[in-house]
């Protein structure tokens, strides 16, 4: 069960348009390594995590990843209005214009279409929780590329808090790794998985 | 800042306090100091809301003073330039 609360987690406030910084942001909606992937791996991944800490903790940061889906949103949102269509065709905004105006789908920067193809939820708690820790970094290198492409203060601002979140997951992913390898059979953490052996 | 603005920002921040804490206890239930931490982000977040609603409308569907009229669905989206407050 959710709960919608009608703010965003960290201020958006974006006071001029940019097609060309978010026909790159907007992979961090629908792109292989952005906040749609995100929630729905850490959200899919729970229900077979056997320990209660660590599902909540998957729990925890999959809504997490659910706002900062909405604050990408709202970058993308906010560059796009008012745009001309010149603007958008100087921007090479023209392919996606065509399918979608400005309205907000789940694509690349590259134009692929959001898939779930890009995460897995494997049933097995080392593999998911190895699997977590390089979908975080994977994400901070996408945010640090933005920050290399984009200048305006008003996007970098949300972006760099965005960025400084993948390294915070980070740690806790790797923090609840530990504490399932703890519980594991200290020979050998491969031995079994916790989640289908142990029955 | 606007009135509004300031109401915003403190339920952001505290809400933020609020989330780092939760993260960091689900890996470390222990931490006596980091539970006292959260006992006092959560009051902080929960004055926070309650000053923010009292006089900028509801955060949540359960907050609807309904007696005035439905205001859950009026007033700006979160993701409107208008609606958020500059850094």
């Amino acid at each position: 069960m959710w709960k919608y609360e009608k703010r965003l987690e960290y201020p958006v406030k974006i006071k001029k348009p940019d097609s060309a910084a978010a026909k790159v942001i907007i992979t961090q909606f629908g792109g292989p390594d952005g906040e749609l992937a995100a929630s729905q791996r850490y959200l899919s991944q729970r229900y077979s995590m056997p320990y209660g800490d660590v599902a909540g903790l998957l729990t925890d940061i999959g809504t997490e990843e659910l706002a900062h889906m909405e604050m990408v949103c709202a970058i993308v949102c906010q560059l796009t209005k008012d745009l001309t269509v010149d603007q958008i065709e100087k921007a090479g905004l023209a392919d996606y214009f065509v399918d979608h105006t400005v309205g907000l789908w789940p694509q690349s920067a590259g134009g692929v279409p959001f898939s779930a193809t890009v995460f897995q939820s494997k049933g097995d708690p080392i593999t998911d929780l190895t699997e977590d820790l390089a979908a975080e970094q994977k994400a901070r290198t996408t945010y640090d590329n933005i920050l290399r492409l984009v200048d305006n203060p008003d996007v970098t601002d949300a972006i760099k808090f965005l960025r400084e979140r993948e390294i915070v997951h980070f740690q806790r992913f790797g923090e609840a790794l530990r504490r399932v390898q703890e519980r594991l059979d200290s020979k050998n953490f491969y031995a079994v998985n916790p989640a289908f052996d142990n029955k | 800042m606007t009135e509004r603005d300031k109401a915003l920002m403190r339920v952001q921040t505290c809400g933020f306090a609020v989330t780092e804490a939760v993260l960091f206890l689900d890996t470390h239930p222990t931490d006596s100091a980091a539970r006292e931490y959260y006992d006092k982000a959560v009051k902080d977040y929960n004055a926070a809301v309650m000053n923010y609603i009292t006089s900028f409308g509801p955060l949540d569907m359960t907050q609807v003073q309904s007696s005035g009229g439905w205001s859950w669905t009026e007033g700006c989206m979160p993701w409107e330039e208008d609606c958020n407050v500059e850094i």
